[in-house]
Order: C-alpha cells, then sequence, then structure tokens
C-alpha cells in the first residue's frame, strides 16, 4: 500500500482559497504567542547535535531563573530518589545524565508554556496524558531502530502540539470540529480537515517550525497521521505508530476514543513482532504514572 | 485495563506463584520459561543471579469476576479498533493488545 501524499495535495481549486485563508490566519496568531525562552528552543535544537557543548547548555540553564528552579525541583523530585539534595544544573546533569535531564526540562518547560486557565472546555490533563503516553512509546520503539530515543520521546511529546494552537487561539473553529467528529464518529484529524480545510499535524508543524524546533521534529508532527515515502525510517512513521498505539493502550481512558487506520508501509519499516510490541506496552504503561508524576500532570 | 499479571520484587515472590512472562539473565537467556510453577529453589537460584523482580499471574480475580472482566476487555477493543476495518497493523495489533491484557488473542 502506498504511502499517500501529504493532505491538501489535491483540493479543488474553489475550496483552496478557505484553506489559505485559515491557514493565513494561523501563520498570523503564530506572532501572537508568548516568545519561547532561548534557552529551551536551544535545548530542543541539541537534540540534532551530536557534538552538544553540555557545560555550554548547563551554564546558560543556570543563568535562567526559571529554567533552573524547575531543574533542581525535577532533580530532587522524589521519582529519581536520589540520597542527597541536588544543588546545581552541573550536579543534576553529573548525577542524572544530560539527555535525562535535558528531556525531563524541555518537556516540564513546554508543557507549561501553554495557559489552561482560559480555555475550561478543553481536557489539557488529557491531552497531556496522551502527549507524555506517546512520548514513552516512541522512545521504546526507537531503541529498536536506529533513531535517538531521546529525540523520539520529544517528538512524541511534541506531536499534537497544534491542538493546543487550535484551542488557545481558534477555540471556536476548534469546537465545531470537535462537534462534527462527535456527531460523524469520525478521527479528530479528519473533522478538521472537513470543517477547517487543514488540521493540527500541519498547524503543529507551523508552530514548530516558528519555534525554530529541528526539522525532524516538524517533519513528525506534520507527518504523524500521514507519514509520507519520505519519512520512511525517520521519525514520522515512528511517532504514527507510537500515537495508534498509545490509543489502543486506552491509557488515557478517553470513553470516545479511537484507533486509527495504520499506514501499513510505516507499520512495516518499524519491524515490530510480538515479542517487541510486548515490550513497548510495558515500557509504555510501566513508565506513565511516574513521567506524569514528574511532570506535574 | 487491567492484565492477568503482576511484577513483584522477587522477595514477595512465593513457592506455587506461576511465572507470567520468561525469566531472562543479561544476556537474553532464558532462565525459567512463562507458565513455570515456581519452587523455593528456584527463587534462591534467581536471587543468587541477580534477579530482582519478577511478573507472576495476578490470582485476585476469581474465576467469575475474570471472565467478566475479559467480556468488558474485548468489548473496549471492539469499540476502540471500530474504525479499522481490515487494515492489516490494526488486526495485528488488536491480536496482541488482547494477547497482552488477557494472554489469549480470542
Amino acid at each position: 500500500m502506498p504511502i499517500p501524499a501529504r493532505a491538501n495535495a489535491a483540493v479543488p481549486a474553489r475550496e483552496l482559497r478557505l484553506t489559505e485563508l485559515l491557514y493565513d490566519h494561523v501563520l498570523k496568531s503564530l506572532r501572537d504567542l508568548p516568545a519561547l525562552s532561548p534557552i529551551l528552543v536551544e535545548l530542543v535544537q541539541s537534540f540534532e547535535d551530536p557534538d552538544v557543548n553540555i557545560g555550554l547548555i548547563a551554564a546558560q540553564v543556570s543563568r535562567d531563573p526559571a529554567l533552573s528552579a524547575k531543574t533542581l525541583r525535577l532533580a530532587n523530585s522524589s521519582f529519581y530518589g536520589l540520597g542527597s539534595k541536588v544543588r546545581t544544573i552541573q550536579q543534576a546533569i553529573a548525577v542524572l545524565g544530560f539527555d535525562s535531564v535535558r528531556s525531563m526540562v524541555a518537556s516540564a518547560a513546554i508543557i507549561n508554556s501553554f495557559d489552561s486557565s482560559e480555555h475550561t472546555t478543553f481536557n489539557f490533563t488529557k491531552f497531556w496524558q496522551h502527549s507524555i503516553a506517546t512520548a514513552l512509546c516512541a522512545k521504546s520503539l526507537a531503541n529498536f531502530s536506529n533513531l535517538n530515543s531521546e529525540l523520539a520521546f520529544m517528538c512524541g511529546l511534541l506531536h499534537d502540539i497544534g491542538t493546543l494552537l487550535l484551542v488557545t487561539k481558534f477555540p471556536e473553529q476548534h469546537a465545531e470540529a470537535t462537534t462534527y467528529r462527535n456527531t460523524a464518529d469520525c478521527d479528530q484529524i479528519d473533522a478538521e480537515q472537513h470543517v477547517l480545510m487543514t488540521d493540527h499535524a500541519a498547524i503543529g508543524s507551523a508552530l514548530a517550525a516558528y519555534w525554530k524546533f529541528p526539522v525532524v521534529i516538524q517533519r513528525a508532527i506534520a507527518g504523524h497521521h500521514a507519514p509520507t515515502s519520505e519519512d520512511v525510517g525517520d521519525m514520522a512513521c515512528l511517532i504514527h505508530a507510537a500515537n495508534v498505539i498509545v490509543h489502543a493502550l486506552d491509557i488515557c481512558e478517553q470513553e470516545d476514543d479511537a484507533v486509527s487506520p495504520v499506514n501499513e508501509v510505516a507499520w512495516d519499516s518499524l519491524s515490530l513482532d510480538s515479542s517487541r510490541l510486548c515490550h513497548v506496552f510495558r515500557a509504555t504503561e510501566e513508565g506513565f504514572e511516574d513521567a506524569c508524576r514528574i511532570l506535574s500532570i | 485495563m487491567i492484565n492477568r499479571y503482576k511484577e513483584i520484587p522477587i522477595d514477595d515472590a512465593s513457592a506455587g506463584m506461576v511465572l507470567f512472562d520468561d525469566v531472562c539473565d543479561a544476556k537474553s537467556g532464558i532462565l525459567l520459561p512463562a507458565s513455570t510453577v515456581l519452587s523455593n529453589d528456584m527463587l534462591t537460584s534467581l536471587r543468587r543471579r541477580g534477579t530482582t523482580t519478577l511478573q507472576v499471574f495476578d490470582n485476585a480475580l476469581s474465576e467469575q469476576e475474570w471472565t467478566i472482566e475479559c467480556d468488558r476487555v474485548r468489548s473496549r477493543m471492539a469499540y476502540l479498533f471500530r474504525h479499522c476495518g481490515d487494515n492489516r497493523p490494526c488486526l495485528f495489533l488488536r491480536e496482541q493488545m488482547l494477547q497482552y491484557r488477557l494472554g489469549s488473542s480470542d
């Protein structure tokens, strides 16, 4: 089964103006978003840098009071069970490892970037639970491939970030798409395409590009529902599978949840047999509660 | 969702418990296969080899409770996979999920 081309490839000419109009509004709304901390952006960008200067990053985190405080709070949490108190960023990295600290700090900072207080009808807790579960699943899947497991974790955490932009900046449009989804009992992304002529995958990719996140993260977000032939062997296929597996695990226990059909080429590229799948199921479930606790979800 | 197994520290294991999964050494060699009924000698040997946790069948549910739970899980799985039709990966994923949850893909 060929991997389909990206969405909107064959939209009739009359509807293209609606697509461009809404997408143009989305791009303009990005400028109204609070800027991410430069060190947070640098942290996420460093996932792609095999020669990352850990000492330099640690020094920069130390100079950011909010990020520094968050890092030390995480390091000293009961989750890590350290015998003595960690007092500096360098100490946290030495004890816990740079990869672990980077993933958790970047995750916590991104989660806190979205203010949920004004949007009481959207369940932010369930949203982040699904994102964290997908991150854990992606990390486990990456261990069976040659992909970076911590980068897979970040891609999994961010894969639905476009939904948050829709909820916070276009709440009426998001509500309309959700109403259609509930009425038609279809997937959320199909409802978004039907109502908005765009979807959270495309919007999330635009947001990741605006934040200057690595291209691999942008592509993982863009392709997590419909990976293309260019995504075989890359993060988009991994996140596509992770997302589906998490829905099948029913880890968030959302009453109207559903598993979407899986792209066969993407699935086959991961070579998932019974043993590996079982390992992935367990790794995802066993890490879920601890990860939610440490990220305050 | 529940699974019919629980992971316990080896010090909480006792003779008569049944292994849910293979116990492997550091090189993935199988020390004891799944479904082995544990004896005290086996537990002593596993401790000596550095095993710290075991996955054993959870006998907390009665047969009737287990049957009810199995029906609930199968029904929930059918609902979750309602959009998948005959999508091959979904059929495989559903089969593996039922095996994982219930120890059977039926």
